[in-house]
């Protein structure tokens, strides 16, 4: 074992192995690292008056609370909302882009906005909770879908070029937009049910979610096939969601760091 | 507080500070203690916290005595002074009673703790820039003293960690004072095992660096 397997088994486990212990009697800089990282520290203590006026300050308004919902419980709700208003719009303005993408497309397209979803929903899941264990990094995703679903939509469609793109454009994204809006509210009541610690994550990845309800009824609707087309107009309907949802999160930041601020100078 | 899960014997037991023997030894202020909050005492920080959401009444004085000390550590290695790192604390206290219905009873408490704790000192470390930002120096203020130390015993913790970048600094900070395993800091800080792995990794890294360089010591100095 060397110095770089000991600063290793220091940060894997809490108890050093035998070989790593057997390198500290020879190696003179891993056992200053050790003794230096656990060596017992002079605890300033919080005086007992704060820790007294923390606890009655906290016990005056104690009152019994129900722990929230199992986390299946949340991710049921927000997959349940996200097809729901799905299915609401297609049933309302018909599924016509199934009728001219091929299986395969179809199959792709659709599953890519599933897992998307269900990948979605599972980190809002884990948002809402203080502590939770992630698999994926809640930063990182968003960018990750956004990413993958451009992929999937460069290599399932092909790229023309419309006369008219705006034109075409413009009605897709009049009618995805407002979709998205409408997604965003339940899943919001939902996240109200626990504590955002990050609300500038929180909002991309539920603006995203609530983006790509509207994305996912203009896959099912809009007959146009041009790779352009669905990029900007469909996709890009759920990075406008994504971006209005990082804006709103750090303005809750910014806007509880101000509130936090009159506070104090007030007091 | 006959059928509390332990507090008064247990804790005591096992070296975590309780509330009200804390609040009767004046001792405990400067006591120095091991860097780690002993494990064996979570599973009461487990049940403590259930009562806290079944409003026990002794649930507060408890948790807030069980852990505070780790906490307000975690601030100080964090913040400069003491004051901020003491306001830190009663915050994270305000957020914990207004959030606690979202712990969920079985998960361990400590990521749920520090996660709100980490949060508390992002946005305290924003606060206070933006009042610096606006304040205006009106005269020089003389350096702050040094703290006396033995020069046989190595750089304390707190200065030594305060050579480290802020994320790993952090890490360092939960797995040694706080008593957090990797998965727990992962938790707290909403990323993966293998990350924090990484930067535990790192840290421990420059820390035998700077040891070897006397940059450290020069610190405690």
């Amino acid at each position: 074992m060397n110095c770089d397997d000991l600063a290793r088994a220091l940060s894997e486990k809490p108890q050093l192995p035998l070989e790593a212990q057997e390198h500290l009697k020879s190696c003179r800089r891993c056992k200053e690292l050790v003794n230096a990282v656990n060596m017992p520290a002079a605890m300033e203590a919080p005086s007992p008056a704060t820790l007294q006026q923390i606890a009655e300050g906290i016990a005056i308004n104690l009152r019994p609370v129900s722990p929230v919902a199992p986390a299946g419980y949340f991710f049921a709700a927000f997959s349940g909302i996200f097809v729901f208003i799905v299915a609401l719009f297609v049933h309302r303005m018909g599924a016509l882009a199934i009728a001219v993408m091929t299986p395969l497309e179809t199959v792709a397209i659709l599953t890519a906005l599933a897992v998307s979803t269900g990948l979605l929903a599972y980190s809002l899941v884990h948002q809402m909770i203080p502590g939770s264990h992630y698999r994926i990094s809640p930063r990182l995703l968003p960018v990750g879908i956004a990413v993958s679903l451009t992929i999937v939509i460069a290599v399932l469609f092909q790229f023309q070029h419309e006369q008219n793109f705006w034109g075409h454009a413009w009605p897709c994204i009049r009618v995805g937009t407002p979709i998205g809006v409408l997604a965003a509210v339940p899943f919001w009541l939902i996240l109200r049910r626990g504590a955002i610690l990050s609300p500038g994550m929180t909002g991309a990845t539920t603006g995203l979610l609530a983006g790509l309800v509207g994305t996912s009824v203009l896959e099912i609707h809009c007959p146009n096939l041009d790779a352009w087309h669905i990029l900007v107009s469909h996709l890009g309907i759920a990075m406008l969601c994504a971006l209005a949802g990082l804006i709103i999160g750090l303005a809750v930041e910014v806007k509880g760091h101000a509130s936090t601020t009159r506070i104090i100078k007030e007091t | 507080m006959s059928d509390s899960p332990g507090v008064s014997k247990e804790m005591l037991h096992q070296g975590v500070t309780p509330p009200v023997a804390a609040a009767n030894d004046p001792q405990m202020e400067s006591s120095v203690q091991a860097n780690v909050v002993p494990r064996q005492s979570l599973a009461d920080l487990d049940r403590w916290m259930e009562r806290y959401q079944q409003a026990d009444p002794d649930a507060p004085t408890a948790l807030v005595g069980a852990l505070s000390p780790a906490l307000l550590r975690f601030f100080k290695s964090q913040v400069a002074s003491r004051e901020q790192a003491d306001d830190l604390l009663q915050e994270t206290w305000l957020r914990i009673h207004r959030v606690r219905h979202t712990y969920r009873p079985g998960e361990p408490v400590l990521p749920w703790i520090y996660a709100i704790a980490r949060r508390v000192r992002v946005d305290g470390y924003r606060r206070t820039r933006r009042i610096t930002l606006r304040e205006i120096a009106m005269e020089l203020l003389p350096e702050r003293p040094a703290p006396v130390r033995d020069r046989n015993v190595g750089p304390a913790f707190d200065t030594l960690v305060a050579a480290l970048p802020e994320a790993q600094r952090e890490v360092v900070t939960m797995l040694k004072v706080g008593g957090l395993t990797l998965e727990e800091v992962a938790r707290a800080t909403s990323s993966t095992v293998g990350a924090v792995k990484q930067k535990a990794h790192r840290a421990y890294e420059r820390l035998r660096d700077l040891l070897q360089s006397g940059e450290g010591a020069k610190g405690a100095a």
